[in-house]
């Protein structure tokens, strides 16, 4: 608390937490916020052989005594605490920022007229408060810095204000930890090292934070650079009640903040939140239009292919290349409250990965699944069916990387070359999606085209699916709950490898003699020859049936 | 999506009067093929258990995956439309369909279906089988809205596909409660 000769004194960072000095700006010196304030001097008593050490240099650039930018050069030197110009007239010359910068001195400009009196006051005040340990709560609660920035409403403006106050990075991203704007960065660290640095802090978050998520709404941790060097991160939730906006993160090499630079961030996050509900509500607003065109391409409710070529060209899709359709939906989440938060980060993540392998595509949310449409150039026609599934399965492996807790199946529509032929494609992948469930297991991507038989079986009742199969199996399920085999497992992994010995055996972890062996069991069972296409195929189906029976149960 | 309207059957109300089936009949003035039917589904002729169906205005529709002529569409409040003027007859979309509701109409050698009385609902009314239920066992509901206390996707013993996800919920009837003392 006392200065060098026991005077009272604070930090220059300190002093500006009070009114009217928060509402300086920083021109140049921050570095030096933690020296030490202990009176208020004007430039009209200083001399260049005026001693001012632990002063706040008040100097006003409208009273034409003399030269007082080359007065302040000298002063400088002299290592005052920190300067404040009232009511600059000019650009403040660069010699002058320069020096700031090399004596780490704070350079302030003040735009609204502030007299010396005024400044005492809020020191002895600043004195009166942090005796009372009550300067921190005064900070956090004071809410001064969103007046003072309240007609800057961009977010850019947020983050650099916020990067130059804590001489730092400060970035934010959105809920899956991708950048949307970033302050402040080290030439040192490149765009790729910055993005291994959130991927990073992005792992740290889920596996520490996993299963308090809802509750906290800021953390810090330590990450290692590449080269080694320890950053101290800070993280500030964006968030209003269940709608999540990103988060805003801050890293710091070197000392952690103090309570004060965790003030300003708290209140820069504030700022962020209610910029980011503006643009979320006009995003929606836009979102809704978007996905009304989007329902009517999936479900031709166009008048011809003119007016959709015409219309898709309003949202800036060009719908005379042929395009190719499908769709992702969540296989499973822990609860549905957060369903609606975990399809927009899934189509958040699938954005973020179609930018980079297309210039164009389509993306929307419909009926709780992502339904994305990409073009096929000319080249790609004849090998559309294998592209869009390698597509989906490098996205799946995106998804998994970003968001590892989640579980999504695809469903592909065939290709057609014109576009209002998307509402079938649509259809085809619906089907895919929901009668892949029934052959496949969670975390299935099929085409349309692979479904087979299913297709046929999906038309019949379940009822009489159910008798069907049961006639069939009927014998061996008795047995398996009879003597606890797994016969049924058996055959049906068997049809799934295709009737390979070696492959269902190992799936299976048996010797292929063993497999062997069951398998003529189950022909006496069900008293049937597997030498006979008839009957491999009505057990072949049957099984289909089982398992579909099973997962619809 | 904005709505999806569908059919909310009340089994209990059901008397098999079939006026939804004749209103229906006389709104669209012919008699074959029919769009809404009525189907007596209880066990035997003991309980009287009546059905009345229509098109189901799926919200996977098979019929607009079949159509290579581009003739079905579903609106943005869940209504699946046949346009005849594009209708080449191919009769693709009666096999696909899992309820079997377009029909050929045989005297324009082109499907036709039930349209939810489209041009009533868009002047704000109901369409004709649901204002003539005089028993009120026949409701438009939105089912992206919550629906009354019991109702169901699906009838016991009444198999009834559901990959196409029919737009019809179901109400079952109740136990008969017999106050009076059998003698």
């Amino acid at each position: 608390m006392d200065g060098k000769n026991g005077k009272q004194c604070c930090t220059v960072q300190e002093l500006l937490v009070i009114e009217p000095l928060n509402r300086s700006v920083i021109v140049a010196g921050w570095s030096g916020k933690q020296r030490k304030v202990s009176r208020v001097v004007g430039i009209r008593a200083v001399s260049p052989t005026t001693i001012l050490e632990d002063a706040l240099l008040i100097v006003y650039p409208d009273e034409k005594l003399f030269d007082w930018e080359s007065l302040m050069a000298l002063c400088l030197p002299s290592s005052a605490a920190a300067i404040m110009i009232i009511n600059p007239q000019r650009v403040l010359s660069q010699q002058l920022v320069e020096a700031a910068e090399k004596y780490q001195i704070p350079l302030l400009c003040h735009h609204h007229p502030i007299t010396e009196t005024d400044a005492v006051f809020s020191l002895e005040l600043v004195f009166k408060l942090k005796e009372q340990e009550k300067l921190i709560g005064f900070a956090e609660n004071s809410g001064l810095y969103q007046v003072a920035v309240t007609f800057q409403t961009d977010l850019p403006t947020f983050l650099k204000e916020l990067s130059m106050y804590l001489q730092t990075t400060v970035i934010l991203v959105n809920s899956v930890f991708q950048i949307l704007n970033e302050s402040g960065r080290n030439e040192k660290l490149t765009s790729q090292g910055l993005e291994r640095i959130i991927k990073s802090i992005y792992q740290q978050y889920r596996q520490q934070h996993d299963s308090d998520r809802i509750f906290q709404n800021r953390y810090r941790g330590d990450v290692c650079t590449e080269s080694g060097e320890l950053i101290h991160y800070y993280i500030d939730k964006l968030c209003t009640g269940s709608r999540m906006f990103g988060f805003l993160l801050v890293l710091k090499g070197g000392k952690h903040l103090n309570e004060l630079d965790l003030c300003r961030m708290g209140q820069t996050s504030l700022l962020c939140i209610k910029e980011l509900i503006n643009k979320n509500n006009i995003q929606q607003i836009e979102t809704k239009y978007k996905d009304q065109f989007i329902y009517d391409l999936l479900y031709n409710n166009f008048e011809n292919e003119k007016a959709l070529i015409q219309r898709g060209r309003y949202w800036g899709w060009d719908l005379r290349v042929p395009q190719q359709l499908f769709i992702i939906e969540l296989d499973d989440y822990k609860t549905p409250i957060n369903k609606d938060q975990l399809l927009a980060e899934l189509t958040l993540v699938a954005q973020s990965f179609l930018k980079v392998k297309f210039r164009q595509f389509i993306i929307a949310e419909q009926q709780e699944q992502v339904v994305i449409i990409v073009p096929v150039t000319a080249e790609d026609v004849k090998m559309c069916k294998e592209n869009i599934k390698n597509v989906a399965k490098s996205l799946e492996d995106n998804i998994r990387e970003v968001l590892p807790d989640l579980r999504v199946s695809m469903g592909i529509g065939k290709f057609y070359s014109t576009g209002v032929d998307l509402c079938r494609s649509y259809q085809e992948a619906k089907q895919a999606l929901e009668l892949g469930r029934f052959i496949r297991d969670k975390g299935h991507i099929t085409h349309f085209e692979d479904l087979g038989i299913i297709r046929l079986l999906a038309h019949v009742s379940m009822e009489q699916l159910d008798d069907f199969y049961k006639e069939q199996l009927q014998a061996i399920i008795d047995y398996d709950a009879k003597t606890s085999t797994k016969f049924l497992d058996t055959l049906q992994t068997y049809f799934e490898m295709n009737g390979d010995f070696n492959l269902t055996a190992e799936k299976l972890y048996m010797h292929p003699n063993t497999l062997r062996n069951h398998l003529k069991k189950i022909e006496e069972i069900l008293d049937v020859d597997f030498q006979k296409m008839e009957n491999l195929l009505t057990l072949s189906v049957a099984c289909k049936i089982s398992k579909m029976y099973k997962t619809s149960h | 999506m904005e709505k999806r309207l569908g059919f909310l059957i009340d089994l209990s109300k059901c008397v098999g009067c079939k006026s939804c089936e004749i209103a229906c009949m006389n709104k669209h003035h012919f008699t074959q093929p029919r769009y809404r039917r009525v189907l007596n589904i209880g066990p035997g002729n003991n309980v009287f258990e009546f059905l009345s169906l229509s098109c189901n205005h799926c919200l996977n529709p098979e019929c607009i995956r079949v159509c290579t002529e581009h003739c079905y569409k579903k609106r943005r409040d869940g209504i699946v439309l046949h346009d005849p003027a594009r209708c080449n007859g191919c009769r693709r979309c009666e096999g696909a369909c899992p309820f079997s509701v377009p029909k050929m109409n045989p005297q324009t050698r082109k499907i036709s279906k039930c349209n939810f009385c489209y041009e009533l609902i868009d002047q704000g009314f109901e369409p004709v089988c649901v204002s003539v239920c005089i028993v009120g066992a026949l409701r438009v509901v939105d089912l992206t809205q919550p629906l009354p206390l019991g109702s169901q996707k699906t009838l016991p013993d009444f198999p009834m596909i559901q990959f196409t996800k029919p737009s019809i919920r179901f109400l079952l009837p109740n136990k008969p409660i017999y106050s009076g003392r059998f003698s």
